[in-house]
């Protein structure tokens, strides 16, 4: 375990931002599951999902992987287990 | 029991700050009553001061049987801060639980 980067404020801006439109996506999942033919909201969904992985590319290319187990890329050494954990954030 | 049984507020000053911001951002979809009221039966031999009305929140899903496609949204910092996308079918809820009292649970 070595110091990853102190989460600053862009930290927080990024991550305030995932959980934005990740709310936005599971409302939009939801929706679509009753509204499957709205080609609005599937557009709408599929550009929040584009934005999202745009997010999370430039969190996890500044303050190392949100997902494990392949779903995320690692630098080098090795940083899964660097701090700040998801509870010291 | 789904219910919360909440000690009764005024009902239009129940949400004043709601009231406000829909004013600011324009947006008519806000439903600004969502509480009612009814009156428990009160025993002869209740030991406590009763409470003679009680209220209970009725939020807007309730009546909106199927979602009509492209309602109005909220921005995405908004949403999460509110807790759905759409304004119509926000619900706030503030706990009442500890109003009127001064100390003590």
């Amino acid at each position: 375990m070595s110091d990853g980067k102190k989460p600053d404020e862009a930290y927080y801006q990024l991550m305030t931002e995932l959980q934005q439109l990740d709310f936005v996506l599971v409302e939009l999942t939801l929706y679509l599951d009753t509204h499957p033919y709205d080609m609005q909201a599937v557009q709408q969904f599929n550009q929040f999902a584009q934005r999202r992985r745009q997010v999370a590319q430039a969190f996890e290319s500044r303050y190392g992987p949100l997902l494990q187990f392949g779903h995320s890329y690692s630098r080098y050494p090795w940083d899964w287990s660097d701090t700040p954990w998801p509870w010291q954030v | 029991m789904g219910l919360v049984f909440v000690r009764l507020p005024p009902i239009r000053a129940a949400y004043p700050k709601l009231e406000q911001s829909c004013e600011e951002e324009g947006c008519a979809l806000i439903p600004v009553n969502q509480i009612r009221t009814w009156r428990p039966f009160v025993g002869p031999f209740d030991p406590c001061p009763p409470i003679t009305r009680k209220a209970y929140l009725v939020p807007p899903n309730l009546f909106i049987p199927y979602q009509p496609p492209n309602w109005p949204q909220f921005p995405p910092a908004e949403a999460l801060k509110r807790g759905t996308l759409w304004p119509a079918l926000y619900s706030p809820y503030e706990s009442r639980m500890l109003e009127g009292r001064t100390q003590g649970p």
